[in-house]
C-alpha cells in the first residue's frame, strides 16, 4: 500500500477511530505516581516543607498510637487535604485487579488468625482479633499512601529537595550532611520517571519472549535473579552515564534551601496538623 | 498481513494526565515488506511500534495480524528495544537466545547466523563482554528464534559506530528477505533507508503526514518537509 504526502495532522479528516473497549485495561504506562496536578489551590501554594512536615507528623502518630480513632481523624485530614487540593478525582489511581485480590486473600488469612473480638453466630464463636488487626493495618498504610498521593498531586518535583534542604539545614550544626542529602533526593527524584520507563521495557521485553513458567522453584528463583540481575546491570550502566555527564559539568553542585514564606495558610495547615496529631494521640 | 483501521491511544486517559500519543492511524503491512517510520520526539512513533509489537492495546481502532488482535498473537510480534541490554535475561549469548523454552539448539544457531553472528564463537559468550551492536543483535536473534511474522526495530542504529551501524543495516536489509517477515524500522535516522525499507511513513503530532515509497520520498526531499527531521 502507498500513498502520497498525507493530509496536515491540525486539517486533517481527524478521523478517530471508535472506542477499543479491551484498551481500558490499565498498562504499566498508565502509572503516574507522584505526579503533579496543574491546578492552582491553596494546598499547590504551600511550601513543600509544611507538606513533608505533615506528612511525617501524621504518619509517625498514627504509627505510634495505631487505633481506629485515629485512623477516623486521619481520613478526616486527608479528605480535607483533597477536597482543598481541587484535584480532580480521576486523578485517583486504578489499582489492578492483582491488589484487590491480594487484599481479599490476606482478609481471609487475617481472619482464621482468630482472637478477641468474639462473635457469637448461632451458638459458633468467631474471633475477629485477626481480622480487625489486619483490617487496622490496612487502613493505615491505605491511609499514609493517600496522604503521600496528595502532596505528589500538589508539589512540583522539583520542589521537594530544596525544601528538605531547608529543613534539614539545623543538623548542620550536628555534621549531619544534609547538602548531600538534599542533593540525593533530587537526584531519586529526577531518576524516578527514568526508573519507570526501564521496568515498563523490562517487564515488555520478558513478556515477548512468551516464557514457559518454571517447573520448579529453583528454576522460579533463578529467573527471578535473571531478571533482577538485568535490572541491576542496566541500573548500573544509567547511573555511570549520569555520573559522566554531572561530572561533565563541574561536579553534583549543591541545591539552595527553600524556606517556607510566613503566609497565613503555612500558620493554618501547620495548625491543622498539630490538631490532626493531637486527636491521633489523645482520642 | 499487519492491518491498522484508524488507531489512536490516549495514554492515561481519564486523568488529568490525558495525553494523545497517536489518532487515526490506518495502515497496511505484509510479509515481506519492510516499513521505516519517522518522526521527531513525541511524533507517536513509539506508541505506534509498541502497539504494533502488541504490547499496547489502542484505545481507539483495531491492530490485528493475520486478522486477529496483535496484543494476542504472542511471540508472533515482536519488537527490539534501542536499550539492549534490557531484552537480555540469561548469562550466556545461547541461553539467552532460547530464553522462554520452545527453542531448540538448531534454532538458536540459526537465529545468531540471520543477524551475522558466528554461533561457534558467540554461543558460550557472556552477554555484559559484548559490544553495544552485538547485544542489538543478539537480542533481534532472540526474538527471531520464536519466528515471528512481524518484527519491530526501536532506533536499531542509535549510539553505534560508523562500523557497528554499516553491519546493523546490513543485518537488517537481510532479515527481511531472508526470514520473509514484516519489519518496521522506527528511527529518527533514515540514511540508507532504501536498503531496508520499500516503504517510509512519517508521524507528525501522533499522525501519518507522509506514506510514501522510500525512493521516491528520499529522491523528492519531502522528509525535509517533517517536523524534526532533518
Amino acid at each position: 500500500m502507498t500513498g502520497t504526502r498525507a493530509h496536515h495532522p491540525h486539517r486533517g479528516r481527524g478521523a478517530h477511530g471508535p472506542r477499543n473497549p479491551r484498551s481500558r485495561r490499565a498498562s504499566l504506562a498508565d502509572i503516574n505516581l507522584l505526579r503533579y496536578v496543574p491546578v492552582d489551590s491553596p494546598v499547590h501554594r504551600l511550601w513543600a516543607g509544611t507538606k513533608i512536615i505533615a506528612l511525617v507528623a501524621v504518619g509517625a502518630a498514627l504509627s505510634l498510637r495505631p487505633g481506629w480513632s485515629g485512623e477516623a481523624v486521619v481520613t478526616a485530614f486527608v479528605a480535607l487535604a483533597a477536597l482543598v487540593s481541587k484535584v480532580p478525582f480521576g486523578a485517583v489511581p486504578r489499582f489492578p485487579r492483582w491488589f484487590w485480590i491480594g487484599i481479599g486473600l490476606t482478609s481471609i488469612s487475617a481472619f482464621f488468625a482468630g482472637g478477641h473480638p468474639e462473635l457469637h453466630l448461632a451458638g459458633v464463636r468467631i474471633g475477629l482479633g485477626g481480622l480487625d488487626k489486619w483490617a487496622r493495618f490496612t487502613v493505615l498504610v491505605l491511609l499514609l499512601l493517600s496522604l503521600t498521593m496528595v502532596i505528589g498531586w500538589t508539589t512540583r518535583n522539583g520542589d521537594v529537595a530544596p525544601a528538605l534542604a531547608g529543613l534539614l539545614s539545623p543538623l548542620r550544626w550536628l555534621r549531619v550532611p544534609v547538602d548531600e542529602a538534599a542533593v540525593v533526593t533530587a537526584l531519586g527524584v529526577r531518576c524516578m520517571p527514568l526508573l519507570l520507563d526501564e521496568i515498563r521495557t523490562l517487564y515488555a521485553a520478558r513478556k515477548l519472549r512468551d516464557p514457559v513458567p518454571p517447573e520448579t522453584f529453583r528454576a522460579a528463583l533463578a529467573e527471578v535473579n535473571d531478571l533482577l540481575v538485568t535490572a541491576l546491570v542496566t541500573s548500573a550502566r544509567r547511573a555511570q552515564e549520569m555520573a559522566d555527564a554531572i561530572e561533565a559539568r563541574g561536579g553534583v553542585g549543591t541545591v539552595d534551601p527553600s524556606r517556607p514564606g510566613f503566609a497565613v495558610r503555612e500558620v493554618a495547615a501547620l495548625l491543622i496538623t498539630v490538631l490532626a496529631v493531637a486527636g491521633v494521640i489523645l482520642l | 498481513m499487519i492491518r491498522l483501521d484508524r488507531v489512536g491511544h490516549v495514554y492515561s486517559a481519564g486523568t488529568p494526565w490525558a495525553r494523545r500519543a497517536l489518532g487515526g492511524v490506518s495502515l497496511e503491512i505484509d510479509r515481506g515488506q519492510g516499513v521505516l517510520v519517522v518522526g521527531s520526539n513525541g511524533s507517536g512513533k513509539s506508541t505506534l511500534a509498541w502497539i504494533l509489537a502488541g504490547l499496547l492495546i489502542p484505545s481507539e481502532g483495531e491492530a490485528l495480524l493475520d486478522d486477529r488482535p496483535i496484543d494476542k498473537a504472542g511471540p508472533l510480534a515482536a519488537i527490539a528495544f534501542q536499550h539492549a541490554r534490557l531484552q537480555l535475561f540469561r548469562p550466556t549469548v545461547a541461553e539467552d537466545v532460547a530464553f522462554g523454552g520452545r527453542v531448540e539448539a538448531d534454532d538458536v544457531d540459526t537465529a545468531l547466523e540471520a543477524v551475522g553472528l558466528e554461533p561457534d564463537d558467540l554461543r558460550h559468550r557472556r552477554i555484559d563482554e559484548l559490544s553495544g551492536g552485538q547485544q542489538r543483535r543478539v537480542a533481534i536473534a532472540g526474538l527471531l528464534a520464536r519466528r515471528p511474522e512481524l518484527l519491530v526495530l526501536d532506533e536499531p542504529f542509535a549510539g553505534l559506530d560508523a562500523a557497528g551501524r554499516e553491519t546493523l543495516v546490513e543485518v537488517v536489509a537481510g532479515l527481511r528477505v531472508s526470514q520473509n517477515l514484516a519489519l518496521v524500522v522506527v528511527s529518527h535516522d533514515y540514511e540508507d533507508a532504501t536498503r531496508y525499507a520499500q516503504r517510509i511513513l512519517a508521524l507528525e503530532g501522533g499522525r501519518v503526514v507522509l506514506d510514501r515509497p522510500a525512493e521516491d520520498a528520499l529522491a523528492a526531499g519531502e522528509l525535509a518537509g517533517v517536523e524534526g527531521l532533518v
